[in-house]
């Protein structure tokens, strides 16, 4: 009896080209006139959003756009509850999922209050760093 | 604002006017289109981004472009640009299921390059000690090691294998 694919060692079709360097992961990729993102985020895990400052990040060489929730305007809306819970007596469940930029409010460290547009990486990130943000900060829930 | 840098890579001689500030990793991989090494912690703690700089392996997302002005820098592409005509190291790694994303395996490459040259009959202790700054998700490291013996034999053997 000859084993012709079960149990054979099998040497995998895509692995030359990731040996070679060939491979193309997402940053790899380059294509005529690309842009990147940076984002700005916040530094409190729960505050008000007094305001947002973009002017300057807005005017540094380089930079295409600066968006905040306030730019998407009737197109910003909670993102959608895509598994909800599975129905359990006595439980009530809250629906809450975060926007695509912050509104209002930020609700835990990290979370994008403002996109920004550029021609390179070094750019963009350079002027989410120019962006000011007004917090009024929240009380937080860190522990148990 | 902007420093002209000559860099010599995979034995070429290159050119460019960079800013001072602009990394190694991200000049090799955008303004050299060379995207073999690829870039995973950005703050030299994954070896990803292991690249050799006159024969060393160096982390080069640590290391501005400006730095490297006047010295010779090889990448995975040094070893084989060519799918169909594989460095008997990469050769070795196919062979052994050595990778499977492949995402840490050019940085893996290039810290085991001079390690094996200096190194030809390693023990797995030793590869393994060598590889501690390359991590790597997918594998559990124990192909890799194998792929790293392998690549030994390949390299050392008594008919020729150049490195």
């Amino acid at each position: 009896m000859t084993t012709q694919q079960f149990g054979a060692r099998i040497r995998r079709s895509e692995d030359p080209q990731l040996l070679a360097g060939q491979a193309q992961f997402t940053d790899d990729v380059h294509l005529p006139g690309m842009l990147h993102a940076a984002f700005a985020r916040s530094s409190y895990a729960h505050a008000t959003i007094a305001g947002v400052d973009v002017e300057a990040a807005r005017s540094l060489p380089g930079v295409i756009a600066v968006f905040t929730a306030e730019d998407l305007g009737d197109f910003w809306q909670p993102s959608p509850l895509l598994v909800p819970p599975p129905p359990a007596e006595h439980v009530i469940f809250n629906e809450r999922t975060a926007g695509q930029l912050a509104k209002d409010k930020v609700r835990y460290v990290g979370e994008p209050i403002a996109m920004v547009v550029a021609e390179s990486r070094y750019i963009a990130e350079d002027a989410a760093e120019l962006i000011e943000v007004e917090y009024e900060p929240l009380p937080a829930v860190v522990d148990l | 604002m902007k420093r002209e840098v000559t860099l010599t890579v995979n034995d070429r001689s290159y050119t460019r006017q960079v800013e001072p500030r602009l990394l190694l990793s991200d000049f090799l991989r955008h303004e050299l289109a060379l995207t073999g090494t690829h870039v995973g912690c950005e703050h030299g703690i994954c070896g990803a981004c292991t690249v050799l700089l006159d024969g060393e392996p160096i982390r080069s997302c640590l290391i501005f472009a400006v730095q490297a002005d006047g010295h010779g820098v090889t990448t995975v592409e040094g070893l084989s640009d060519d799918p169909g005509n594989l460095h008997p190291l990469q050769q070795a790694f196919w062979e052994a299921h050595g990778l499977q994303c492949g995402f840490c395996t050019p940085g893996i490459l290039m810290t085991l390059l001079p390690f094996l040259q200096e190194h030809p009959d390693p023990s797995e202790d030793e590869i393994r000690q060598a590889l501690s700054g390359n991590l790597c998700r997918c594998t559990g490291y124990q192909f890799i090691v194998e792929a790293a013996r392998r690549a030994a034999e390949k390299l050392h053997a008594p008919q020729g294998g150049a490195a």
